[in-house]
This record gives C-alpha cells, sequence and structure tokens, in this order.
C-alpha cells in the first residue's frame, strides 16, 4: 500500500471516482504505475450513478461513421469478455406506430445495419414482428396505431459494481484509494506545473498534501471546477437526466418511446427493477445538487402512457438525476468518435502534470481511461507496457460459476445464490467459505436479498466507509422500501464490524435516512406516501 | 465538420442507401420479415426473457403494492427460506429470476390465509400462480449460458 503522507510523489493522482476515474486508476496500477484514487464521496456516486446503466454499442453513429460503430461495439464486447457476471441482456421492444418519425423499413434497414456488429458483443440479430406478435409478446401495449415491432439487444450493468470493481482491482495491483475525500486544491510549482493536490477528508476534515507526477483530472461534470483549480478553463456543455426508478420489472422488454418533443425515450428492465428516463436538459448549478421536478416526472409519464397505458399504475420507488459531462462541442460530435470524449493534456494551457478526460459515455469508458492513461504515460515519459484491461477479467469475471453447484455445496437458496453470483462472479465461493454458516442464509435487505455473510464481506473488502455505500456495494436498500426496513440492521452489523459507538451508528441512520427521503416524495403516491412518511418518523433516531 | 468526417458520413448515408434497396427487394419476394415470435423466443429464451400473458400484465402492478407490513408472514407461517412476504418483495421483482425459486415449496404456505390478512391487498395466490406457471414453462432449463463475444479481433488502432 503506498502511503501518500510520504515525501516520495506518486506517479500519479486521480481525481474521481466515477467510471471513468476508478478504470484510469486500473489501467495505471495494471502497468506498474504507482496511484492514489481520490473521491469526495463513494464510488459512482456522480453520473455513473445515475445513468442508465446500459453498455451499448452505438447503433445511432450508424448515420454518420460505421467505424464508429465498430469501435463501440467492440469495446462493449470487452467489457462483456472481462465482466461477465455483471451484464444482463436488455432486449428491447420498438413498436411502430403509424404516425412515427421513422416508418418500420427504414428501421428495419437500421437494425439489418446493426447486426453486422453484433457478434463483437455477443449480442444478437434483430427480429421483426407483427403488430398481433407484438401484442402476444407485450400485452400492455397500446394497440391502437400499431404497425409492427422490431426487437434488438443490448447489455445492461449494475454501473455502480462495475465501478467498484475496477477500483478494487486497482487497489489489488497497488494502488491507494480514498473515498469521502475531495481535492480542494491543485499544487503548483514555480513555473506553474501541477505536483499534486491538497485534498481534504469529507469524514474527518483532516487536509494534507499528496504529490504527484501527473494528476488525471476525471470528475465528469466536475471537471472544469478541478481545471479550474489550475487556472485553466474547460468547456464543457453539461447536460441534467432523470430516471424514474420503478420496485421491480414492470416489462419482460424495454421499450423504445417517442416523447412529445421527438426525442427517444426508455423503459428499461433493469435487474430487479425498471428505469424510465431520461431527460436531457442544460444544466448551469452544482452537478451535487439537483432536484427531480413535477415537470420532469410528466413527461416521461406522458409519453410513456401512450405506449404503454398502464404505467400510471405502477410503483415508482424513486427518482435519480445526473449531469452528463459533455463536451462543448457536442454538437459536432460525428466530426469524429473522439470528439465524444477528449483527453487534453494541460501543458499547452502552461499547467504541465495536469491531464483532463472528459466527455464520453460508460460503454467507452475502457478505451477512455486506456487512452487517457496513455497520455500519463507519454507525459512521464517512460517506457511502460501496454494496456491490458480489454483481456483481463474483473474481480469475479474470471471463470463462469455454476449457480446450483453454489447452491447445494455451501447450502444457500438458489435465489440467493443466484443473486451472489450475479454481483461476485467467481468470488462468491470465497465469499461463502468465509462466512459463517448461520449468516450465510440470513436475509438483512429482504427487497435485494443481501445477506448479512455478502455485507461482511463487503464491508470488509470493498473499501465501504458509510452506510449509504453499502447500496453501491451490494445494492442493499435498494428495493421498493430504499432501505426503510433494513437501514437500521446494516448500520448495526456495519457498527459491531467497524466498531462504532451508538451515537455513530445512529448518525449514519440519520444521514442515510435524510439523503434517501431527497429524492423520494416527489414520486411517492398514496398509501405508499403515507406509509414511508410514518416509517421514516418511526425509524429517525 | 471536416472534410474527413463529411466523407465518413457520405459512406454512411450511402451504405444505409444500399441496404434499404437490398432490403425493399427481399421484402417484395419475403413477407413477413425475419422472425417473428418463435424467432424471439428460440433467441432469448435461455434468458427467460419470454412473453407476458394478459393475466400477468394485468397482475403486475398489483405486485408493486405490497408494503413490506409483514402481516401475511404472521398468516401463512413459513418453510424454509420461502416466506409469504418474499413472494412480492424479492423473489418476484424480476420475472426472468423466478426459475430460481424452484428449490422453495411454495404449495407448503397457506396462501388464503396470508391474501386475507393483507392490508393493501396484493394479490398473493395469483403471484404464486404465476411462479408455478413460469417454473412450469421454463423452470427446467439451466441458467443462462455467460456468453462471449463472438468475435474480439486486436484492439482497433489508434485513431489520434
Ligand atoms: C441520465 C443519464 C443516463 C446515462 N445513461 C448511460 C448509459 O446507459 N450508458 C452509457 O454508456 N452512458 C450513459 N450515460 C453517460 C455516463 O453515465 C457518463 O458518461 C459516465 O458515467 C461518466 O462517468 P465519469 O466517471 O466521467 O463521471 P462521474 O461518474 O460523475 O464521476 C466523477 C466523480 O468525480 C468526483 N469528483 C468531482 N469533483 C471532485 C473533487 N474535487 N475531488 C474528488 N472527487 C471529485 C465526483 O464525486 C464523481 O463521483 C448517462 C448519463 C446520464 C446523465
Ligand atoms: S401483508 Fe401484504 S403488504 Fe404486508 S408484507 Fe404481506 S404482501 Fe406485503
Amino acid at each position: 500500500m503506498i502511503t501518500s503522507t510520504s515525501d516520495e510523489a506518486l506517479d500519479l493522482l486521480v481525481v474521481g471516482g466515477g467510471v471513468t476515474g476508478a478504470g484510469v486508476a486500473r489501467d495505471a496500477a495494471l502497468r506498474g504505475l504507482r496511484v492514489c484514487l481520490v473521491e469526495q464521496r463513494d464510488f459512482a456516486s456522480g453520473t455513473t450513478w445515475g445513468s442508465s446503466g446500459m453498455i451499448h454499442g452505438g447503433i445511432r453513429y450508424l448515420e454518420h461513421d460505421w467505424e464508429t460503430t465498430r469501435i463501440s461495439c467492440l469495446d462493449s464486447g470487452y467489457i462483456k469478455r472481462i465482466a461477465p457476471h455483471l451484464l444482463f441482456p436488455v432486449v428491447f421492444l420498438v413498436p411502430v406506430y403509424a404516425d412515427a418519425k421513422l416508418g418500420i423499413e427504414v428501421m428495419e434497414v437500421g437494425l439489418e445495419a446493426y447486426d453486422r456488429f453484433q457478434p463483437y458483443k455477443a449480442g444478437r440479430p434483430h427480429v421483426r414482428l407483427s403488430a398481433d406478435e407484438a401484442l402476444i409478446l407485450e400485452p400492455g401495449l397500446n394497440p391502437r396505431g400499431l404497425v409492427g415491432a422490431l426487437t434488438m439487444d443490448e447489455w445492461g450493468v449494475d454501473a455502480a459494481r462495475l465501478v467498484v470493481l475496477n477500483a478494487l482491482d486497482a487497489r489489488a495491483n497497488g494502488a491507494e484509494l480514498r473515498t469521502w475525500t475531495e481535492v480542494a486544491g491543485l499544487l503548483r510549482d514555480g513555473s506553474g506545473a501541477v505536483t499534486g493536490a491538497r485534498v481534504r477528508s469529507r469524514l474527518t476534515g483532516v487536509e494534507e498534501e499528496i504529490r504527484a507526477a501527473v494528476v488525471c483530472n476525471a470528475a465528469g461534470p466536475w471537471a472544469a471546477e478541478v481545471c479550474a483549480m489550475a487556472g485553466v478553463e474547460l468547456q464543457l456543455r453539461p447536460a441534467k437526466g432523470i430516471h424514474l426508478v420503478y420496485d421491480r420489472r414492470i416489462t419482460n422488454v424495454a421499450l423504445s418511446i417517442e416523447a412529445i418533443d421527438g426525442r427517444g425515450l426508455l423503459l428499461v428492465p433493469h435487474a430487479g427493477t425498471t428505469l424510465l428516463g431520461t431527460t436531457d436538459d442544460d444544466h448551469y448549478g452544482d452537478p451535487e445538487r439537483l432536484d427531480v421536478t413535477e415537470d420532469e416526472i410528466e413527461y416521461l409519464l406522458q409519453a410513456t402512457e401512450r405506449v404503454l397505458p398502464s404505467i400510471r399504475q405502477h410503483r415508482i420507488a424513486h427518482a435519480t438525476a445526473a449531469v452528463r459531462p459533455t463536451l462543448h462541442r457536442w454538437s459536432r460530435y460525428e466530426d469524429d468518435l473522439s470528439r465524444e470524449y477528449e483527453v487534453f493534456d494541460h501543458a499547452v494551457d502552461g499547467a504541465q502534470g495536469l491531464v483532463t478526460v472528459a466527455g464520453g459515455k460508460m460503454s467507452m469508458f475502457r478505451k477512455m481511461a486506456e487512452d487517457a492513461v496513455d497520455a500519463v504515460v507519454r507525459r512521464l515519459g517512460r517506457g511502460l507496457p501496454a494496456c491490458t484491461t480489454h483481456r483481463r477479467p474483473l474481480p469475479g469475471g474470471g471463470s463462469p460459476v455454476d449457480v446450483e453447484d453454489v447452491a447445494n455445496s455451501m447450502a444457500v437458496p438458489l435465489h440467493l445464490a443466484q443473486r451472489l453470483a450475479g454481483r461476485h462472479g467467481d468470488g462468491v465461493w470465497a465469499l461463502l467459505r468465509e462466512a459463517e454458516a448461520g449468516d450465510r442464509g440470513t436475509v438483512v435487505c429482504e427487497c435485494e436479498g443481501v445477506t448479512r455473510a455478502e455485507l461482511r464481506h463487503s464491508i470488509r473488502h470493498e473499501h465501504v466507509e458509510r452506510l449509504e455505500d453499502l447500496y453501491r456495494r451490494v445494492r442493499c436498500t435498494g428495493g421498493a422500501c430504499q432501505g426503510m426496513r433494513c437501514c437500521w440492521a446494516a448500520a448495526q452489523l456495519m457498527g459491531a464490524e467497524r466498531g462504532w459507538s451508538p451515537a455513530r451508528v445512529g448518525d449514519e441512520v440519520r444521514a442515510f435516512l435524510d439523503a434517501r427521503w431527497r429524492d423520494r416524495p416527489v414520486v411517492l403516491r398514496g398509501v405508499s406516501a403515507a406509509q414511508e412518511e410514518l416509517t421514516r418518523g418511526a425509524l429517525t433516531p | 465538420m471536416s472534410t474527413a468526417a463529411r466523407l465518413r458520413r457520405v459512406a454512411a448515408l450511402g451504405r444505409l442507401a444500399v441496404g434499404y434497396s437490398r432490403h425493399t427487394m427481399s421484402r417484395l419476394v419475403r413477407r413477413g420479415g425475419w422472425g417473428g415470435l418463435a424467432a424471439f423466443d428460440a433467441l432469448y429464451r435461455r434468458d427467460r426473457i419470454s412473453r407476458l400473458t394478459p393475466e400477468e400484465r394485468a397482475a403486475l402492478a398489483g405486485h408493486g403494492r405490497c408494503i413490506a407490513c409483514g402481516l401475511c408472514t404472521f398468516a401463512a407461517t413459513r418453510s424454509g427460506y420461502l416466506t409469504a412476504e418474499r413472494l412480492p418483495l424479492q423473489l418476484t421483482r424480476s420475472l426472468p429470476e423466478v426459475w430460481a425459486t424452484r428449490d422453495l415449496a411454495l404449495d407448503s404456505l397457506d396462501w388464503a390465509a396470508a391474501q386475507a390478512v393483507c392490508p393493501t391487498n396484493v394479490p398473493l395466490g395469483q403471484i404464486r400462480d404465476l411462479v408455478i406457471t413460469r417454473l412450469e414453462a421454463d423452470g427446467v432449463l439451466p441458467p443462462a449460458p455467460q456468453l462471449a463475444p463472438a468475435v474480439l479481433p486486436v484492439p482497433p488502432a489508434r485513431r489520434r
């Protein structure tokens, strides 16, 4: 473990623990660099947390540049190869109505073209359905004006877990991880070169300096703020997007929907939830303070109702809001794939030693990280091994898991074995072997099927600092009740593991409930609103 | 837009235009398109991404009414890992994962008693029926294999 308080400078300090920063830290650590990653909250608590959770291949680039689609599909394939346990198929049903912008023939031509690229990511070819067949597949579709439908698939992913696995693999290769620690300023020498950062713990308030030969700014929508610390101007065009998150899968297939302004929306069955999104509005405020408004919710529901008339009967558990770290020149994205994301070496701005990676999408995180680390290596001027992240499995992704074998030999219910294997891959064996027999099948989070064994494992090995981090590790508190039922039990278990005082346990629960409540009242309806207000009142210490 | 980008766009649109003419020709001789429901089922059966019956569609909204009060579990007792409230809360949240309830003794609980005490009228009996139907349809299939991409060539050449 690197002690960053030592006088010896690190090779690389990564600012930001979203998917990009975690990918950069992993790639750099695997190439032998001495790395520290600093994240102001928890891993994946920024934009990555609020994404639609899809690793997609870039069908929309087909109108602009087929090579971009190929590269995008290829990188999705690499992610599928290194983390097969984390990815699950999301099958889209694209219902085509008589008044649609594009007719079914034109749409099918696009999908026929995309079929050629699907094998890169283990995707499957499209299917064309008649209106009657579409209604058999999804009887909830609005039949009026339905001409037919097309299906295609992409991959879904637990975005937070993808980040965590990258960060943990970085740590396993020598990187130091610091969450709940913000970069408060950049250190510069007389020539203006960036030589490290002043960081402050958000938990203790302690400040210290970390020296590094290169600082990589992977702060997503905060990237311009970090650049400003070195007197560099970076122009982003942040765009806010919200999702409504339903308590369960309310459809078996994802639906593609046209909004009133012609934008495309998606209703995506995602693990045990359904995501409905997203909006896309310019955002000028602090990316950390985002509200979901009634207007945004209505915009989504109104559009969805035209395709799935029963949408308002389903239960929304919560809403998410996030800001896309879009490059300012986004409107010219078709220029080049590199326009979608960009790696800036700020030596040209007089801030040698600062590299920024900005823009992009989660599906491209591995490639973005590779390009950013290439730039860091060039700046360091050392000969280092090439990137290996496209073939080296993430933790748990080494070998397929026979879930029945896990259930039988470790004496856990099949359902729990299935959930565990989905999150931990082949790490499920070590997790269960390490666990006390009584913890293996004892559930703490009912909705997500998270056991005491899994929680203890995560608290011990997965860099958990706060109660709310458990959601981004193992989805604890991620179900319909949003943790109202299990937050005390999880906090007590964490307190026991960490030696927290009863007061600290209470503080964690209070902070957790306050944070969760922020994006819930706007979506709660009817009897569940009353019930949950009551529960929250009863639980608050 | 740079000239190179313009050329790439022209090439992309050209290929789509060729695709359109090919598509139109093949539609003239092959009505109905590639696939249909049988093709869909064949592609996604192992993933258990399957049709919803009209009954399932109608019942789904009711599944979400559970407020996790636990009354049904007291009324219906438990059988190993299976409790009444776990059905709506955990075990049926994701239909493609319902197969993993096949080791549970669904008939050992008193579902009528459970439903009778439910304050939000969650259709527990219907959910149990849904699980049984799904298990009959695809419960014995082994879990979906972890597919590897078929084509993964060497990393693409540097673009910049
Ligand atoms: C609504 C929505 C849906 C999306 N859906 C998809 C999708 O389905 N598929 C896809 O591929 N892409 C999707 N995207 C895009 C994708 O989510 C983002 O491109 C990606 O998550 C950005 O990751 P990041 O690591 O660059 O940024 P972030 O995830 O925001 O990470 C940056 C991190 O830096 C930290 N940070 C900031 N300042 C500091 C500081 N001073 N000190 C320390 N840490 C700091 C932040 O806390 C944050 O965690 C979506 C985006 C949105 C908004
Ligand atoms: S009684 Fe009804 S609301 Fe209460 S836990 Fe059971 S199903 Fe849920």
